[in-house]
């Protein structure tokens, strides 16, 4: 717990702190009715502020994408970033084939379980992607089956949908795009057929790429 | 709370109510409502179109997926929202130095709040501009700087010639002077 949060509530509300105090602020106004309240106003003023800055309407894909957040269950203990595939290893071990595809019959498994089972039941590689200058902070890797039947991208600090394409040789083949899930977005991709390369872009720029080696 | 700068109506005080419950819908309702000023907010301070949109999305998406991230005593559900997406929109600009050095540079050249422009919200543009005129020259340029112009504390110290502690003082004296100014002028 830290002291009041004084002129902090004011660059707070601008945008001026970095992550860390940022943090220490929230948390202390959590449970302080007069930091709470002096945030608040600060908030109020920048919002303000906000109004005068140069109008800028945002593209009909972005409400497509809330529509499909919304279908993503507000649950306070979600499976944080790339250790999800610990979380898919400790569910291949735990349940079986058998009682996986029984599972899958019934329709209790959602599409991204799906794609978890599938990568734990077989043999497969993986490798880190490198990301483009125009990828950011991104970090993403592959994983893939070594008889070219899957590949499965996921990528951490996704900020938004990412395209996948594979490139044979010389012809590149879009793939599909990432589905958000919390923090890590994934993609499986079934008969992949062995890949040189996989590439992520958004917007048409590629943000980040990988060589597949068999 | 006190009197607030923008009067909610009954439509943002069911989506603030929605909003702190996590309903399901109240995730799409409260972004067709703030739309406009949360992708203009990131829109300025990231200067790209797609990465503002992402911006925007994964704030709110945090937001509303985080319990207890908003309760109504802290003022308005815009007003937290908009400091939402401030702060995510700055932090991802922090990370690339070379955009955030591109930006101070056509800042320096460029009017801070150019007459010509469509406002996000006209009425709050109208009333802010009456109050930043009423600051004293030194806090105007601050808040300028920081809100407008993008830059860090540190930047603006280098700029003025003064010490970060004096930046830090003056943002938040001329905020509370605004706040006083806006709440006193709310409509």
């Amino acid at each position: 717990m830290i002291a009041h949060v004084g002129d902090d509530a004011e660059l707070y509300a601008l945008g001026l702190l970095e992550h860390e105090r940022r943090a220490e602020v929230a948390a202390h106004a959590a449970s302080c009715d007069a930091c709470l309240r002096r945030l608040g106003e600060a908030e109020e003023t920048a919002a303000a502020l906000a109004g005068a800055l140069p109008r800028r309407e945002p593209t009909p894909a972005l409400a497509a994408r809330f529509v499909r957040a919304r279908s993503v269950p507000p649950a306070a203990s979600r499976p944080r970033r790339l250790t999800a595939l610990a979380v898919a290893a400790a569910f291949a071990l735990i349940i079986g084939a058998s009682v996986y595809q029984a599972a899958v019959d019934r329709g209790r498994l959602r599409a991204s379980d799906l794609a978890v089972a599938t990568l734990v039941n077989s043999h497969f590689l993986h490798v880190p992607m490198q990301t483009t200058p125009a990828g950011g902070s991104l970090s993403a890797k592959v994983l893939y089956a070594r008889d070219g039947s899957w590949i499965y991208v996921l990528v951490d600090r996704a900020s938004g949908t990412l395209d996948v394409a594979t490139r044979s040789g010389g012809t590149t083949t879009a793939r599909g795009s990432t589905e958000p899930g919390g923090e890590t977005a994934t993609l499986l991709v079934r008969e992949a057929g062995k890949p040189d390369e996989v590439d992520l872009s958004r917007s048409g720029s590629i943000v980040a790429r990988a060589k597949l080696v068999y | 709370m006190q009197a607030m700068h923008r009067p909610a109506g009954e439509e943002d005080d069911a989506l603030a109510a929605d909003f702190a419950a996590r309903s399901s819908d109240g995730l799409g309702r409260t972004y067709e409502r703030y739309k406009v000023l949360l992708v203009s907010i990131a829109r300025h301070v990231l200067s790209d179109a797609s990465l503002a949109e992402d911006c925007v999305h994964d704030a709110l998406v945090r937001a509303w997926q985080t319990p207890g991230s908003y309760v109504p005593q802290r003022g308005s559900l815009r007003a937290f929202l908009a400091s939402c997406v401030r702060n995510e929109a700055t932090s991802r600009a922090r990370s690339n130095a070379r955009r955030q050095e591109r930006e101070r540079r056509a800042y320096l050249l460029e009017p801070v709040l150019p007459a010509t422009i469509e406002p996000a919200d006209p009425i709050d543009a109208a009333r802010v501009r009456v109050a930043l005129d009423r600051l004293p020259e030194d806090q105007r340029r601050t808040i300028e700087l920081a809100y407008f112009g993008n830059l860090s504390q540190s930047q603006i110290a280098e700029l003025l010639g003064i010490p970060l502690g004096t930046v830090k003082s003056r943002v938040a004296l001329a905020m509370r002077k605004l706040h006083a100014e806006l709440a006193g002028t709310a409509s």
